[in-house]
């Protein structure tokens, strides 16, 4: 009812506000409207519920106050001469009681004179304002009484509103139109079409707003519900205009776009002309390819047009941009898509030897013979690509796939004679071999788990009822075709009947490049093996990196290398045995004592490194490291086969759900029963009835609604350990996983059941047992905790550490999703990726080492060449193409939109390796957790398509702009901070809202910057000569390379220790007001640097770490460790040392002439604790030396204020959340960007309003003088305008509302004004200065001057 | 803040603006460092060149350097300031000329662009080292490298112009 209270309101005037409101009017009132109609057979419980909610019609009195009103205004509206204005009052009138379903119940004949007397006014040339409301009268009439559209349709209502949309004299009347005619057309089809409503809705579709198109596209669908055969004609112009709308940017466009084709074919059975339109504008590309199909299936005729139109080089042309092949295309190779195309091709050809009697068929082989050349271009064009494809397809459990894939095979086998090495190359024959293989063990298993999938749950699905263009709409109970061993068979006979002769390897389905590279990698696994000590011997070391060489020449000359190549060459396995030194199994790392091999494993990656990455000057596109990411990337697509799943829109059903909290909710929720395990003595039985839990609920939230039920010793467990894991809880005989949720959790083990997951009312409806018993802790083997232990000790004694601890060793990959069946070879592909991603991130600290190696190892290497140069391979050729758009699809459903609930993989996957998906996603999931799940229902609500920013619940604080640190304090004692937005008002100021917010991040970011707080480090070379005694404690510190926590010595006096308790205070404000500000996605204006953030992110640093955030430190640091090195190995090599041999050692000084002492450089109060400052270093005591200077710097000196800002920053949310991040991608999270403005970027991104358009002078002046701003002018106009220096991320096009230029009216000379801002709505008012030079004076005197305070204006 | 040139003298917490934390109860290594090159300069003062604290701060030095015979500079005295960063000699001194000079490699307001005042410098290097290089300057200015690129480009295209300029400012001003 709401809705209709704004579109009554709604100005003819274009207003963009208005507009705004009635999309969403617009877009939902004609579902409801369908559903209030009783003519819809499905008529759900819901629904039902759902019109009760309408205003009953109780009192008699109203009924008949509003039937006279309604008689009233039909005699004024029917009245010969009435004036315009009379007319106008009288229509809002009656779209007054129209749209407040007030309408009485009206005769037929009242109906038929209102249906008059509109299309009357409809055509009421002289008043837009009549038209307008006149069609609108007819919409709603539509709306309220249904069965009076068809009054309307004998008045020639239909033919009065397409002459009006054909006319297009007003926007807002046409649009009126558009929606007219959905309503109409929803009843009679026919008639429209008749009419000519097609052309148009279509015709003009370009000038409506989007919400508009999508109202025509959907009235166009109702009229496709009807066609009769001889009716194309007036359908013919449609084609083009509907594929050509398919390209469109909107989803839902495309969408309702494709459904008026498909409804068109399937109307228009067979018809030859609408096939020729389809084909010529380009169908194909836009992978429609079951409609197509469906088409083929039907008609030779159609096929001879689709291969005289070339359909081969279309075909490869979706393979290769949707395949394996990590392609830059956006298009996403989609399972389903490559099995359509299959199932194209297999109506395409014509069949084998079954059914050779069939009609069709042998116009088919017909066509084929006649057009031999298209066969030869299918063989060049897409066979290779096709095989890759077919291949990948066989390894995929679906019986359906599996056998179009064999069929199309089959075909290509006999129609011509392609080399069998191709098939080789791609592993078809391996394929067909492991179906064989299975096939004599698991043919029965495979077929009756695939018949109880699709038979019992959805027949749809089965594919072999896919050729039915409906076969979702019509629910026949089709039976699955595939008989159980069909399969099996097929696989026989083309293994015997093609691939019999030939070698042995030809038998065994290998060729030659995977034997070589077998034979490489094997070679590299024996060599590795020969003496498994951890001795490093140079001679073994020398013969690996050979090796290793040897297998990177191979890879790189043979670029022709099919993926399948790869995966079974060994190499993947080969090489993570080589880097971890044979510690890698099963997708875990650290068999036996990592520790151990810390040396050989640093060793082999910096060889690895040395291998593979490019050096200066040369690009990193075709060195091995990112050919091989390429070939792993690539086989990670063709073995993964993670399920995007996706629920239909939840109902809005009230359920109250018991677990987690005990409240209502809107969203579907499951329903479990618990019971006891057999055999369990120490818990109750459970008596109660079934529980609903909402999908997000932990393990943990069940147990903690159970435990009080079955357990005796509730009293005492509460107020013990609350954290400890008392139940064990299975379902199907399968433990639940602590770390998952009820949702994922449910969802896993149906997949691991081979169930296809569903998810409709089934899913929903169904009662979840789970069994409980007592939990037991299980006995850890000692090893996996004395080693992680182990690690952590010996950290900060050997600076490789930080390798292991960084690359993850802990094993977590082993816990992927291991139900694959090759499952190995995933965790293989995957543990690989992320040391080779790990390698490439550390190249500059990897090549550090070496040099400090190379240093120490060889005296002809001075100091000077400890300089590197390291390109990496960007990060960005890690993504993953085909895993980002499926968790992207994932992200788009809408349990994930309301409440996050995404299956496991998606979080298993991005705890593992976040860098297989672009930064986008990841920012998307990020925010998808950012809040609570239950503010997330309770904002579901407020907006049911998606959740925005704007619709969370916010929380307004007052703050002192003169105090604003203390104020923050006390803001973030403040309760629930954390599960709304945080709004800023200052105190003695009016304004409200983003602006205001926006500058608190400001300010506080540049409070925390101040010297007199001690939290930073400060560059201390950039003070200059005239401030030489006075310390101004309030300025900012200097820190060109970003801030770094200044070391606290560990004991200190006791003035020290009250500055220090502040400290550490500031860091934990600072963490919750980062943790509050990546929340809520506002902007800092708070340098940190790449060291810092790494912390947050939890990594550890080393000592190469130092040069990111002090150059002349951390290069000195280095040079030190170099000469410490060359030391050691010297000790060791020869007994004979002498202090003579390290006179001058560094750079020809002594160290003792350095004159430095165990005090920190710059904090001379920051000393070693046994030492006391006292003793002098030197080259015997360098080494202690570095390690104090590196543990103050980087660990002990800093630890503190980490730990405190990891504090406040977990109150806000779990600081682990951000380790999907970077540094670098943090700090763009959490700083947004500033660059240089270009006039394109400036014009589709900017709105003007109110008097200017984009090509008013003033405006045209303004864009000049925005892109001719400086760094600071740019961010002080940000400042001005949004609030914020600088934007969020994404730029100006993030900005949200836009940035919009008014124009300011203003009473005397608009020269002498000022322009003035709305820093909530990005509002910049512009007086109409009468020159460029003027309006930047003016301009930049107001975003110096109106800094730092909110006014009205 | 009483910091005497001589022994004992405490260290930070005199210069630079992030120093307010700093203690000047105990002495730095910096503080060490800078009282032993003090008392080698004494011992061994490169050839026409002087320096030493300027007051009672051990962080703020003076010096003056005499241009060398055969350079526009010759004869004239060139007063420098140096400032010491309290973790000195890890980081570059600050050295900046008073006198005005025209020189491609400084700037008006004194700023030197010399590189082991900036990414070469290295803890090895001293007051004296970078004094020494500052006065080579003199003879061999380095035009690629300029801190006043119009100087440097009168150097390279008409050395006889810039050598007149150089020599009526060091008699105007240095003398």
């Amino acid at each position: 009812m709401k809705n209709r209270n704004t579109m009554k309101s709604r100005k003819i005037a274009p207003c963009i506000s208005n507009k705004e409101t009635h999309t969403s009017s617009s877009s939902s009132s004609p579902s409801s409207s369908i559903a209030s109609s009783s003519s819809l057979a499905a008529m759900d419980s819901d629904e039902s519920s759902q019109s009760e909610q309408r205003p009953p019609d109780s009192a008699a009195g109203a009924a008949a106050s509003s039937r006279h009103k309604f008689e009233k205004i039909l005699t004024i509206l029917g009245a010969e001469g009435a004036d315009e204005s009379s007319l106008v009052a009288e229509l809002r009138n009656l779209c007054d009681l129209l749209s407040f379903n007030e309408l009485p119940r009206i005769s037929n004949e009242q109906s038929d004179s209102l249906a008059v007397v509109l299309v009357v006014l409809a055509n009421y040339k002289t008043s837009p304002l009549v038209m307008l409301l006149s069609v609108r009268a007819m919409t709603y009439v539509c709306d309220a009484a249904p069965a009076s559209t068809r009054f309307l349709v004998n008045q020639h209502a239909v033919r009065a509103l397409c002459a009006k949309l054909g006319s297009i004299e007003y926007l807002d009347v046409a649009e009126q139109c558009v929606e007219a005619l959905e309503k109409i057309s929803f009843y009679h089809p026919q008639a429209c079409l008749e009419d000519g409503a097609v052309m148009a809705l279509l015709s003009y579709i370009d000038f409506f707003t989007l919400s508009t198109q999508r109202i025509a596209v959907r009235a166009v669908v109702n009229i496709c519900s009807k066609i009769p055969a001889s009716c194309y004609d007036k359908l013919k112009d449609a084609v083009p205009v509907l594929c050509n709308l398919l390209q469109y940017e909107d989803q839902r466009l495309v969408e309702t776009a494709a459904i008026c084709l498909i409804r068109m074919v399937k109307q228009l059975n067979g018809c030859s002309d609408l096939l020729d339109d389809l084909c010529k504008h380009g169908l194909i590309r836009q992978g429609l390819m079951g409609l197509l199909s469906g088409l083929a299936s039907k008609k030779a005729s159609a096929i001879t047009t689709l291969v005289e139109l070339n359909i081969s080089n279309t075909l490869r042309h979706i393979l290769s941009s949707n395949g394996f092949s990590n392609s830059t295309h956006s298009h996403m190779r989609d399972d389903l898509q490559v099995s359509e195309v299959l199932k194209f091709l297999n109506t395409l050809l014509p069949p084998l030897q079954r059914n050779c009697d069939d009609q069709l068929a042998s116009d088919k082989n017909k066509v084929i013979t006649d057009h031999p050349e298209f066969l030869q271009q299918l063989e060049t064009d897409i066979l290779p690509i096709l095989l890759e494809v077919a291949s990948g397809m066989c390894s995929q459990n679906d019986a359906h796939i599996q056998m179009t894939a064999l069929r199309v095979v089959e075909v290509f086998l006999q129609r011509s004679s392609p080399s069998l090495n191709a098939f080789m190359k791609e592993g078809v024959i391996y394929a067909i071999d492991a179906i064989l293989k299975h096939g004599t063990t698991r043919s029965s298993k495979v077929s009756s788990s695939s018949k109880r999938k699709f038979g019992a749950d959805d027949v749809q699905r089965c594919l072999c009822n896919n050729n039915d263009l409906d076969s979702s709409l019509s629910s026949t109970t089709g039976s699955c075709v595939l008989e159980d061993d069909s399969l099996y068979k097929l696989a026989r006979h083309l293994r015997a009947g093609y691939f019999a002769k030939g070698s042995k390897h030809h038998k065994k389905g290998l060729t030659k490049m995977i034997q070589r590279l077998r034979s490489l990698s094997q070679k590299l696994t024996d060599t590795l093996n020969t003496s498994m000590n951890n001795v490093i011997s140079d001679q073994k070391e020398k013969q690996l990196s050979q090796i290793l060489g040897q297998i990177m020449v191979q890879l790189n000359e043979y670029k022709s290398m099919s993926t399948f190549e790869f995966v079974e060459s060994g190499l993947v396995q080969a090489f993570l045995n080589y880097l971890l030194n044979g510690q890698y199994l099963d997708g875990k790392f650290g068999v036996g004592d990592l520790s151990n091999h810390f040396h050989v494993i640093i060793k082999r990656f910096e060889v690895f490194a040395k291998c593979s990455l490019p050096n200066a000057g040369q690009n990193w596109e075709n060195q091995p490291l990112a050919l091989l990411i390429q070939r792993l990337l690539s086989s990670l697509h063709s073995l993964e086969n993670n399920p995007v799943i996706v629920n239909d829109a939840p109902e809005t059903k009230k359920t109250y759900a018991a677990i987690p909290t005990g409240r209502n909710t809107l969203l579907p929720c499951f329903l479990l029963c618990f019971v006891r395990e057999e055999g369990e003595t120490t818990l109750r039985e459970y008596g109660g009835d079934t529980v609903t839990a909402e999908p997000f609920s932990s393990l943990g939230d069940i147990e903690k609604y159970l435990w009080p039920k079955i357990s005796d010793n509730c009293v005492e467990s509460s107020s013990g350990s609350t954290e400890h894991q008392k139940l064990r809880l299975c379902f199907d005989g399968q433990q639940l996983n602590t770390s998952m949720t009820l949702y994922q959790s449910i969802i896993q083990l149906q997949m691991k059941a081979g169930a296809d997951v569903i998810k409709g009312p089934r899913f929903w409806n169904k009662i979840y047992k789970i069994t409980y018993g007592a939990h037991v802790e299980p006995v850890l083997s000692n090893g996996g905790d004395s080693h992680l232990g182990s690690i952590h000790d010996i950290e900060r004694s050997y600076p490789e550490q930080f390798l292991l601890n960084e690359m993850g060793f802990s094993g977590m990959i082993s816990e992927f999703h291991c139900d694959f069946e090759d499952s190995s070879k995933i965790c293989g592909v995957l543990s690989l990726l992320k040391l080779l991603e790990s390698l490439n991130r550390f190249a500059f600290h990897l090549m550090s080492q070496a040099q400090c190696r190379a240093f120490a190892g060889d005296k002809t290497v001075t100091l000077n060449d400890l300089r590197n140069s390291i390109y990496p391979v960007p990060q960005i050729e890690f993504v993953s193409h085909k895993l980002t758009s499926k968790l992207q699809q994932q992200m788009k459903d809408p349990l994930a939109v309301f409440i996050g609930c995404i299956p496991s993989w998606c979080d298993q996957l991005l705890a593992v390796a976040p860098f297989l998906f672009s930064f986008e996603t990841r920012c998307q999931y990020f925010h998808m957790h950012a809040y609570s799940s239950s503010l997330a229902t309770i904002t579901s609500l407020a907006t049911p398509n998606y959740r925005t920013l704007s619709s969370l619940p916010k929380r307004r604080s007052q703050i002192t702009r003169g105090r604003i640190l203390d104020s923050a304090v006390k803001l973030f004692d403040h309760q629930g901070i954390t599960d709304a937005i945080l709004e800023v008002v200052y105190f003695g100021e009016v304004g409200t809202g983003l602006g205001p917010t926006m500058e608190f991040y400001t300010l506080i970011s540049h409070e925390f910057q101040k010297v007199g707080l001690g939290m930073w480090r400060s560059d201390l070379s950039f003070s200059t000569l005239g401030s030489d005694l006075k310390v101004d404690n309030s300025e900012s510190v200097l820190a060109p390379h970003g801030h770094f926590p200044r070391p606290w010595a560990i004991r200190m006096s006791a003035t020290d220790e009250a500055r220090f308790s502040e400290v550490i205070k500031k860091y934990t404000l600072l963490g919750k007001v980062v943790a509050k500000a990546l929340q809520d996605r506002r902007v800092l204006d708070l340098p940190l640097s790449k060291a810092f953030y790494k912390l947050i992110l939890g990594k550890e640093l080393n000592v190469y770490d130092v040069h990111s955030f002090d150059p002349e430190l951390g290069r000195t640091l280095v040079e030190f460790q170099s000469i410490v090195e060359r030391k050691r190995i010297l000790e060791s090599s020869s007994k004979r040392i002498t202090r003579s041999m390290f006179k001058s050692c560094f750079r020809g000084v002594k160290i003792e002439d350095l004159c430095l002492d165990f005090s920190l450089p710059g904090y001379p109060d920051y000393t070693l604790a046994d030492n006391a400052g006292c003793e002098e270093v030197t080259v015997n005591n360098l080494d202690e030396y570095v390690s104090f200077l590196v543990d103050a710097t980087i660990h002990n000196g800093i630890s503190r204020q980490v730990e405190a800002f990891k504090s406040g920053f977990n109150e806000v949310f779990p600081i682990q959340r951000l380790q999907i991040f970077t540094e670098e991608e943090l700090e763009h999270l959490l700083c947004g960007e500033l660059f240089a403005w270009d006039s394109n970027e400036l014009l589709n991104n900017m709105k003007f309003d109110h008097g200017y358009t984009a090509s008013s002078p003033q405006i045209i002046n303004l864009l000049e003088i925005m892109q001719g701003f400086e760094n600071s002018q740019q961010r002080a106009f940000l400042q001005f305008v949004t609030g914020a220096p600088k934007f969020p991320v994404g730029g100006l096009a993030a900005l949200n509302p836009k940035l919009t230029v008014v124009r300011k009216q203003s009473d005397n000379q608009p020269d002498w004004d000022l322009p003035s801002v709305m820093t909530c709505a990005n509002y910049l008012k512009l007086p109409p200065y009468s020159s460029k030079e003027i309006m930047k004076e003016r301009l930049l005197l107001a975003i110096s001057e109106g800094q730092g305070s909110f006014h009205l204006s | 803040m009483s910091i005497s040139g001589g022994s004992g003298g405490a260290g930070g917490g005199s210069v630079g603006r992030g120093m307010s934390w700093c203690s000047t109860t105990s002495v730095s290594s910096s503080g060490k460092r800078i009282q032993k090159e003090m008392s080698e300069f004494g011992a061994y003062p490169p050839e026409d060149c002087s320096a030493g604290p300027k007051g009672d701060n051990l962080y703020q030095w003076i010096a003056a350097i005499i241009g060398p015979s055969g350079s526009p500079y010759e004869g004239a005295i060139f007063f420098l300031d140096i400032t010491f960063p309290t973790d000195y000699p890890f980081k570059p001194p600050k050295v900046m000329f008073k006198t005005r000079i025209y020189h491609c490699n400084v700037d008006l307001d004194g700023n030197i662009s010399l590189d082991i005042l900036k990414d070469s410098w290295r803890p090895t290097l001293t007051i004296s080292k970078v004094l020494v290089a500052i006065k080579s300057m003199f003879t061999e200015p380095d035009p690629y490298n300029p801190a006043v690129p119009n100087v440097a480009y009168l150097y390279l295209e008409d050395r006889a112009k810039h050598d007149k300029i150089a020599s009526e400012w060091t008699m105007r001003f240095a003398t």
